[in-house]
């Protein structure tokens, strides 16, 4: 799936009828609004993420160390791929951790609909 | 429930953990204690009194209506929630004030608000009368707040500073400037307490020549007991509070007693310029002054602390706020009341430098009860955010009174970013923290005042973007979403309907600041007549006189090392002297050769004289020697006669350099120095005058009739902008030429030799030596980016340095012209870019990046691909003929200009706009690259990343550097391609500002 903000509100929505709800209002939006908003949602994506990449460099460190891994000159690529696939899924998962609730919440609010 | 990942980074996991509890706090209302119904069972006296008391306690740590919760991280970077392991609270108070949440008052937040809303509107009233009192970048804050907390009318709206107090930054803000006000006034407290005692004792004290403490006042007073009965008749008044502080029955009124008996015969003021005084104790010397009980019994409080009045930091201090410039005078004037001409140091003592009549508008005792309310404000904001400790009672540290042994416990974030501030601003003026509380107090203020500044634009900042709200990152100025929308719609609308108006406007600034072309090595402003130029041409023609006369003296000198050791000659009188002692050792010589040989032919006897033989050996060697003596004498007497015709041109030289020098300060550096104080009367300051560009400045003065400033009044400014820049320039060159030389490590026995060494460095160790020591206005400039300079012109500069008064003008004057310059130049390109229908193709590539969409994915997908990165980081310059980028607009690009222009520019303007599979790629890159040009991509990716790169003025590797560490670090993992992402949306954004007009 392509990383776009709209994708971004989707898999963060959590359920259908909350995707439909900020799409709409997402795509309501002036153009300058609509680069303001966007650039919140890209900004707690990224937040997200990097929290989550640091976890998993050090799961794979900790793998090196025990020479379950081997470190490899694409080491952090291999890892950021793996996140990518890591976060995708639970994104669509019907569970998900507190760090994407959180951020679920927080677009939501952005958009101007209160999480529910 | 912990919503928080253990696993995540501490800084992921307190933003996740701030958006929870922001979500959680507005989702939560108050929980009812106990819903459930009492029992019935009766209940003695006693148990109900306990019960009524636990309710009543449990009430008062409840939120109250308006009181407003914040996560505690806003505020202080402590991490103790106040809970221990079995989720007890603790005990001690300030410890269960510890928790994540905390809760500010309402009657807190409204304390903030009006003091708040009051100091700005006696900033609004203030500015009514004093247009220019907020100008520069220390007040910046202050203008953007009275912008936005304006009501229609133009006056401040208490609702809107209420509303802004509700925020952390809000309160913070207010807090900070509560401080200063404090500091400012307990300071005045200070100064008054000092002049008190200077008069009664007509001494400073003599423990440490510096110190005294209130104890010892109050041993004092109990000495000169009698003195205040003798005198207590005169005063009713003082009597009255004498009365009152004696009545308290206790030691302590000593002290407020003697002060207030101090005051009223010596001064009208009191304590307490105190750093480390509690507000009790403030509030203690200013009840007993009052002649309150409560004066006495606070008093005693008072005394069991470390209450040492520093009469010369006193002095010293007021020194220091006295030299800050006119307009920071006037400022602290209308805000605090304290007007701190009103006092004087005479050699060591403070004194009063006005009648009472016509000293400060506010009286003393209303300071004293600013500066009361105030303390008691602030601590109860400190409790608030848990910060109870006895310290945070204390007036405000204040480095205007330097307390050595004073650290306050007030550990908050602000406080720590002011630190932080200071201590770099500090490290890189090379002033170490105790000079800067000593010796060198004036610049620690400067500094400290500075960091202060700087965290309260910072706060402001957050408050703005966060709030929805967009900035000129220039001028400050402050624009909400809706006003910078229409701003960036109403400005292409603007130009697309109003072209013809656009353009004439434009001509007429044009025209308005002149032409100016490049004549051979010379710029000439046409625009102002030839007057700079004259200037200009004056100045250089007596820099060459002078390099040439040091020249001459030089070769005098060196041409006559044969016949006197040069050591120690420093001009041809001293060459003379040493000549006319050769002389006369030579003629001794001439006799004292004459007398051997009489001598030696006496000496014969006279029966075994062969006389022809005899005599002629004798006389023939005689005659050899002399001979050869007269030639040196001969040559020594046409070394003086040659000195002295030379004497007399380097006297026509000199006479030449005067009659230049005289016209020039008669006529073109006095119109320069009173067109400058001119301007700092109008209250313009001098940064501003240097700093600004002609269309600023127009801006910024109006003349009395409301107009811009006209053609006519054109010349007057920049000639106050030459000045200003070089008054600048004299204050950064640090050096006389015998410093530089010492500094240089040259070691010789005389200045010739040590010149001569230093012509014998290589230029690259010249030029490394030189930039250590040569720094101009913007602070870092090497000398080796001095242009037209060569080893010769070096050698006479370090001679020049101590007379380069109108060396720094000259240069001034390039810098001045340099300047507007590209001011019209810009103007030029503007009215280009209206005629070419660029500015529509700008707004095309704005809107498309603005889709993020279209940038995100990509910046994050090519970064994270080492092969496709590498092209942002390519340094390598395009050649001109290059057919990567093969438009003749690109390649003019490439050809112009004197900064390098890597690829890396071009590749990171096409990652954005998308400009290279566009129609008319050249078109679209003319557009791109004037909505970002190098260096201010540069700055952005150099801000944005937090790289630290310094960049200097005419740093011509200020884009390769910041390119460079981006790929060490990018390399290293120290950045990530989202923090690219974050930096790509900053330089949209700039593009944005560019567009709209709110960036020039």
């Amino acid at each position: 799936m392509n990383l776009t903000t709209e994708n971004i509100i989707k898999m963060l929505s959590k359920n259908e009828s909350a995707t439909k709800i900020l799409l709409e209002r997402f795509n309501s939006l002036n153009d300058d609004e609509r680069f303001e908003v966007s650039n919140k949602i890209w900004d707690l994506y990224d937040l997200m993420y990097e929290g989550r990449l640091q976890v998993n460099v050090q799961k794979a460190l900790n793998e090196v160390a025990a020479n379950k891994k081997e470190l490899s000159s694409d080491f952090y690529k291999k890892v950021k791929e793996e996140t990518d696939k890591e976060v995708e899924k639970e994104f669509f998962a019907d569970t998900t951790s507190a760090d994407i609730n959180s951020v679920r919440d927080k677009i939501s609010k952005i958009i101007g609909n209160p999480a529910t | 429930m912990d919503p928080v990942p253990s696993e995540l980074s501490p800084e992921a996991a307190a933003l996740m953990a701030k958006e929870v509890t922001e979500s959680l706090a507005s989702s939560s209302k108050p929980t009812e204690t106990n819903k459930t119904e009492p029992k019935t069972e009766k209940k003695g006296f006693i148990a109900r009194k306990l019960e009524e008391r636990k309710v009543e306690r449990e009430n008062r740590d409840k939120p109250k209506p308006g009181d407003k919760s914040f996560d505690r991280s806003e505020f202080t970077p402590d991490a103790d929630t106040g809970i221990d392991v079995r989720g007890r609270r603790r005990s001690r108070r300030f410890e269960q004030t510890s928790s994540r949440d905390i809760v500010i008052s309402a009657e807190v937040i409204k304390q903030h608000g009006t003091f708040l809303y009051r100091h700005l509107r006696n900033l609004n009233s203030a500015l009514a009368t004093n247009k220019n009192l907020l100008n520069g970048n220390s007040h910046r804050y202050e203008r953007e707040l009275l912008k936005f907390l304006k009501d229609e009318k133009g006056e401040i709206s208490q609702a809107k500073v209420d509303k802004f107090v509700e925020t952390s930054q809000g309160l913070i803000i207010a807090e900070m400037v509560n401080d200063l006000r404090t500091e400012f006034d307990s300071f005045a407290f200070g100064l008054d307490i000092t002049v008190a005692w200077g008069n009664r004792m007509q001494a400073l004290p003599d423990r440490d020549a510096r110190i005294i403490n209130v104890g010892d006042i109050r041993r004092e007073y109990w000495g000169l007991r009698a003195w205040f009965r003798e005198n207590g008749g005169r005063y009713p008044d003082r009597r009255a509070a004498l009365a009152g502080a004696i009545e308290g029955g206790v030691i302590g009124a000593g002290a407020s007693a003697l002060i207030t008996s101090l005051i009223q015969n010596y001064g009208e003021g009191f304590l307490d310029a105190l750093g480390h005084l509690t507000e009790v104790q403030v509030a203690g010397l200013v009840g007993g002054a009052g002649g309150a009980i409560l004066g006495g019994v606070l008093g005693r409080r008072f005394l069991t602390n470390n209450g040492d009045l520093d009469f010369v930091a006193c002095a010293q201090n007021l020194k220091a706020i006295k030299s800050l410039p006119d307009n920071e005078k006037a400022y602290i004037r209308s805000v605090t009341g304290v007007d701190f001409d009103d006092y004087n140091v005479t050699d060591g003592h403070v004194t009063f430098a006005r009648a009472p009549s016509e000293r400060r508008v506010k009286d003393i005792f209303t300071i004293k009860d600013d500066i009361r309310s105030r303390l008691q404000t602030r601590q109860d904001f400190y409790k608030a955010i848990g910060l109870v400790r006895p310290d945070t009672r204390a007036v405000p540290f204040n480095p205007i009174r330097p307390n050595y042994e004073y650290f306050p416990q007030t550990d908050t974030l602000w406080k720590r970013r002011t630190n932080e501030l200071y201590r770099e601003g500090l490290a890189s003026a090379g002033i170490s923290p105790v000079d800067a509380l000593g010796v060198r107090t004036a610049e620690g203020l400067r500094i400290h005042m500075e960091a202060q500044q700087k965290v309260l634009d910072e706060l402001l900042d957050t408050y703005v973007y966060s709030h929805g709200m967009e900035k000129n990152r220039k001028t400050g100025e402050i624009l909400s979403q809706v006003d910078f929308t229409t701003n960036l719609d109403s400005t292409i609308s603007r130009i697309e309907t109003n072209e013809e108006a656009q353009k004439k406007k434009l001509e007429s600034r044009i025209s308005s600041l002149g032409d100016i072309k490049a004549e051979g090595d010379n710029v000439v402003f046409d625009g102002q007549s030839g007057r700079l130029d004259d200037i200009s041409r004056s100045f250089s023609s007596v820099i060459s006189k002078q390099r040439e006369l040091i020249k001459f003296e030089l070769d005098v000198i060196a041409e006559h090392s044969d016949v006197v050791d040069p050591s120690g000659i420093f001009n041809i009188e001293e060459l003379q002297v040493k000549l006319g002692a050769a002389l006369s050792n030579m003629e001794g010589e001439r006799q004292r050769i004459i007398d051997d040989a009489e001598t030696k032919y006496n000496a014969i006897n006279p029966d075994d004289r062969s006389p022809d033989k005899s005599m002629q050996v004798i006389f023939e060697a005689r005659d050899r020697q002399i001979t050869a003596l007269e030639d040196k004498i001969q040559k020594i007497r046409d070394a003086q006669k040659a000195a002295t015709i030379k004497i007399t041109e380097r006297d026509k030289i000199k006479q030449e350099i005067s009659d230049i020098e005289s016209k020039i300060i008669k006529t073109q550096v006095y119109t320069l120095r009173e067109d400058y104080d001119n301007f700092l009367i109008l209250g313009i300051t001098r940064e501003q005058l240097a700093n600004s560009s002609v269309g600023e400045l127009q801006n910024l003065i109006r003349v009395p009739d409301g107009e811009r400033i006209q053609k006519s009044h054109l010349d007057k400014l920049l000639n106050a902008m030459v000045e200003a820049r070089a008054r600048i320039i004299m204050e950064n060159i640090r050096y006389s030429s015998s410093e530089i030389i010492d500094s240089l490590g040259i070691s010789a026995p005389s200045m010739e030799e040590q010149l001569k060494k230093f012509r014998s460095m290589s230029v690259d160790e010249i030029n490394r030596s030189m930039n250590i020591l040569y720094t101009t206005s913007s602070g870092a400039e090497g000398w080796s980016n001095l242009e037209n300079e060569n080893r010769t012109p070096m050698i006479e500069r370090a001679q020049q340095i101590g007379i380069s008064e109108n060396t720094a003008r000259e240069e001034a004057l390039r810098l001045t012209i340099e300047k507007i310059q590209r001011e019209v130049q810009s103007l030029k390109d503007t009215q280009e870019n209206i005629s070419s229908g660029v500015l529509k193709k700008q707004g095309q590539l704005v809107k498309n990046a603005s889709s993020v969409d279209n940038v995100y994915p990509k910046v994050i997908s090519v970064f994270r691909d080492a092969d496709q990165r590498q092209r942002f980081f390519d340094v390598s310059a395009v050649p001109g003929d290059s057919m990567d980028y093969p438009t003749e607009e690109e390649r003019k690009l490439v050809s112009g200009g004197t900064v390098q222009k890597p690829r890396a520019y071009f590749e990171f303007l096409d990652l954005i706009f998308e400009y290279k599979n566009k129609e008319e790629r050249g078109a679209q890159f003319k557009a791109a690259s004037g909505l970002v040009k190098p260096i201010e991509l540069a700055g952005i990716l150099n801000e944005s990343l937090g790289l630290g790169i310094v960049r200097v003025v005419k740093d011509r590797n200020f884009f390769v550097n910041v390119i460079n560490e981006i790929q060490n670090r990018f390399n290293t993992g120290q950045i990530t391609e989202r923090q690219m992402r974050s930096a790509v949306t900053d330089i949209i954004i700039f593009a944005r500002g560019r567009l709209s007009g709110l960036i020039k």
